[in-house]
This record gives structure tokens, sequence and C-alpha cells, in this order.
């Protein structure tokens, strides 16, 4: 009898078994079959991504070698060209940071208040950063160029750019460099949303805008004695 | 019913069972032989690619660290020669505050992640992480006083580019997601007390809106070169000095 009991436990048990894996395999059948067409669109986008960011670097690596090669026979006597690349990667890494003057096609945004009310902070915030979204590779507003850490804020009457205070209720104008062939068709119907956007939100509150594109917009560097510029908490990670 | 009896429904009931999943088990094989198994073959190459390219991110960024740090080592034994010094030293001073330079100091990091299981039907917009978020705490934090900035490891220049593309952000046109780091050296206190205290910032991490916020504050924090995440001169071609 207990033999059979046991063979009767030990069938069931199998079957149990099998009805398991049956269902398992059942499940992740369909978790692969649940693959829609934007997982799809998705894994091809980061492919894209990933393909522009390699050769990207490749090709940075492959100047990186060059530039070595130049420094080592630099060091041995054998070439001139080290100091020559010095000068240019400095002058580069200025204009980068905002520490050169540019001149360039752009745009220029005149914001003008309605009399009696103050210019928000938040507008200014809003165009500098859908320009920098845009590609913009340089910006000013009221002839203060925008840095890494530059901030603009409200305080009390005056709208503080690079910690410099300017009056609310005058106008403010952001200028911009640009692709030139973007302008016209992307950034200024773009920009022209921008401001309809904002006239929804703040009504009557919301100021005049008026938009030029310009083959010159000149905008100036970061002053020297600007505090935009604290960098006495950083040091070099060596 | 006897034991017997019993005995038998029950295990007819499991073959039943068992029989039903194993006919749905061959009929979900026999369906995705037709067209689904083209689009699967096709996804799952896809897969290895993206991987393939991943791999070799890696490896061209572990081989452009080494670059780098072989060009500096020779840049610094051009010491001695004073035509180099005085260009060498402007060059570093240019590279430390452009964002060239990789930097450490005291700083905190902010931690941004969506609603957990946000559901579009029932929860706010408000409660996923959009660029308008990010920004805004990027601007709190400059307000007080942060001297570099990082967000999901891309430092933050004069140029920096954070948008949306539909519910993804792109920092200098790179894809993000989720959490969403933003880290910054400057004074601690005053940037951890701007944040904690921020009215809009308080206002979205509610439990009505759900967003999830975390604060850090670290005593050597380590903000990556620019360099990390892309050619600094492609974002400059248009700039000519004068």
């Amino acid at each position: 009898m207990d033999k059979k009991k046991w063979a009767q436990r030990g069938g069931l048990f199998a079957i149990c078994i099998l009805l398991g894996v049956a269902l398992a395999l059942l499940i992740k059948s369909q978790n692969t079959s649940s693959l829609s067409e934007q997982n799809m669109q998705d894994l091809q986008n980061n492919v894209i991504e990933y393909q522009r960011r390699n050769e990207e670097l490749s090709n940075r690596n492959a100047q990186l070698q060059n530039y070595i090669s130049e420094l080592e026979s630099d060091l041995t006597g054998e070439g001139n060209e080290v100091l020559s690349r010095l000068i240019d990667e400095r002058e580069n890494y200025a204009i980068f940071a905002g520490l050169r003057p540019a001149v360039n096609s752009g745009v220029v945004i005149t914001l003008s208040t309605v009399p009696g009310q103050k210019m928000k902070d938040s507008v200014l915030r809003e165009y500098v950063n859908e320009l920098s979204a845009l590609g913009a590779q340089a910006i000013s507003i009221n002839d203060e160029r925008k840095v890494a850490t530059t901030e603009i804020r409200a305080r009390q009457d005056s709208i503080l750019i690079n910690s410099v205070a300017f009056d609310r209720e005058h106008d403010f104008e952001i200028k911009a460099i640009l692709r030139s062939d973007d302008l016209e068709q992307n950034v200024l119907p773009y920009l022209k949303t921008v401001s309809d956007s904002i006239a929804a939100q703040l009504g009557d509150e919301a100021p005049s805008v008026r938009i030029e594109t310009l083959a010159n917009v000149e905008i100036p560097a970061l002053r020297e004695d600007r505090i935009a510029y604290q960098y006495d908490l950083l040091k070099p990670v060596q | 019913m006897t034991e017997k009896k019993k005995r038998s429904l029950y295990l007819s009931i499991l073959m039943i069972v068992f029989g039903l999943a194993l006919a749905a088990f061959i009929r979900s094989l026999l369906v995705s032989r037709g067209s689904g198994n083209e689009f699967i073959s096709a996804y799952q190459e896809s897969v290895l690619e993206y991987e393939a390219l991943q791999a070799q991110n890696q490896r061209l960024i572990e081989q452009n660290d080494l670059l780098e740090a072989k060009k500096d080592v020779l840049i610094s034994n051009l010491d001695g020669d004073e035509s180099y010094e005085e260009i060498k030293k402007e060059r570093e001073y240019y590279a430390l505050i452009s964002g060239i330079a990789a930097v450490e100091g005291p700083g905190i990091r902010v931690t941004l992640n969506d609603r957990i299981e946000y559901d579009p039907a029932r929860h706010p917009i408000e409660s996923i992480v959009h660029d308008k978020t990010v920004l805004h705490v990027i601007d709190v934090l400059k307000a007080n006083g942060a001297q570099a900035l990082a967000f999901n490891g891309n430092r933050l220049t004069a140029v920096a580019q954070i948008g949306c593309i539909g519910p993804t952000i792109l920092c200098y046109n790179n894809r993000q997601m989720p959490p969403y780091v933003i880290e910054a050296i400057g004074p601690l206190e005053e940037m951890a007390t701007a944040i904690a205290g921020d009215t809009y910032l308080s206002h979205i991490t509610s439990q009505e809106i759900g967003i999830r916020m975390s604060i850090n504050v670290v005593e050597n924090l380590a903000l990556p070169s620019f360099s990390r995440t892309g050619d600094y001169r492609s974002l400059i071609t248009l700039l000519e000095a004068r």
C-alpha cells in the first residue's frame, strides 16, 4: 500500500512540476511577444546616439594622439609647434568660458514691460533657457555675458544678472548667437511660440516682445570685475 | 463523495489545467513563428548592436582618459621655459573656470525622481520630472553661490543645453534617464538651505504631486571635465574672438 501511495504522490509531484514549467514558458513567450514598435524605436534612437558619441570620441582621441606626438617631439627638441598649440588651446578655453567677445549671426529679443509693471526674472530665465536648448553658443542679457554660473534673479525692484542690478521697470535685451541657417526656419517660429505661451500664462502682466534676426550680433565677454566666476572653492582633480 | 472519488476529481482537474497550459504554450510558439518572429529577431539584433556600441564607448572613454593624462604630464614637463609658463598658467585658469578641468570641493547632490507608479490618467503632469524642474534646481543653486555644476555627470558650462523632447530630458543633446542628479560645488549651507526651503520644490515633493527628492551634502564632491560629455570645440564654432 505504501508503495502505491508513494507512486501516486510521486506522479502528482511530477505533474505539478510539468505544469509549472509549462506556465513559466508560456509567460516567457508572452513577455517576448509584448515588444512594441516603441521599444524598437527607443532602442534604435539609442543606437544612433551611441554611434554619434563614439565617432566624436574617436576623432578626439586621434587629435589627442597628434598633440601628444607634437609635445613629445618638442620636448626632445625636434619640433616647435607646441607653443602655438598651447596658445590656441588657451584661447579656445577662454572663448568656451565666455571670456572673449563674440560676433556672428543671431537674434536680439527686446522685452518691454507695461508701465507700472515689473519684469519677472522667470521670463528672462525662460528665454535664456530656450535659447540655450536651441543651441545658442553665446548669450547676453543687457550686455552681461551668460556664463556657467550666471544667475538671473529678482531682488525687490531690480533683477540681478552676474550680480549687476537692472531696474525691473526698464527694457531688457537678450542677445544670442545661433547658426544662420536655423534662424528663420526654426529659431524665430519657436521663440514666437515661447512668447505666446508666456503671454497666455501672464495675461496683462506679460511684457511686449520684439524679436529680430541679425547677421551680426555682438556679444561682449564677461567683464573681469564680475564675481560670476568665483572659483575659490574649486580645486583641480589631480 | 468518497475519498477515492475526490482524489480522482482533483487529479482530473489538474490534468485539464496542465493540458490547457500546454496547449496555450504550443499555440503561442506557432503564432510567434509568424510575422512576430521577424520583429523579435530584428529587435534582438539591435540589442546586440547597442551592447557592442556601449562596450566600444567605454573603451573609447578609457582611452581618452589615458591620452588626456599623458598630455597633461607632457605639458607639465614644459616647466622652466618662460614662454610656456605664463601661457600654461592662463590655460589652466581658463580650463578651471570653463569646465574643461575636472574639479573637486565641498558641495551638494540633489537627486530627483518621478512619482512612484506614475499614472498619467490619475496623476498631474508635474508628477514626472521635466527639464524645467531640473533647470529650477540649477537656478536655485546658482543664486546661492554654486561655482561649478553638473547634471547626470555632464559638466555644465557657459553653453549648457538642457531641454525636453517629449518625455525625455536632453543635456547637450544626450538623453538623460532618471534618477536625475544635479551636483554643485559651492557654499554648502547656503545651497542646502535654499533647496530645502524652496517653495516650488516643496510643492512638487508634496504627497499630492509626489516627486521624489533627496539632498546630500558631500564634503569633497568631484565634478568631471566637460570632455567626458563631448568636444567643447563643437559648441563654439560660431564664436570668433575679436
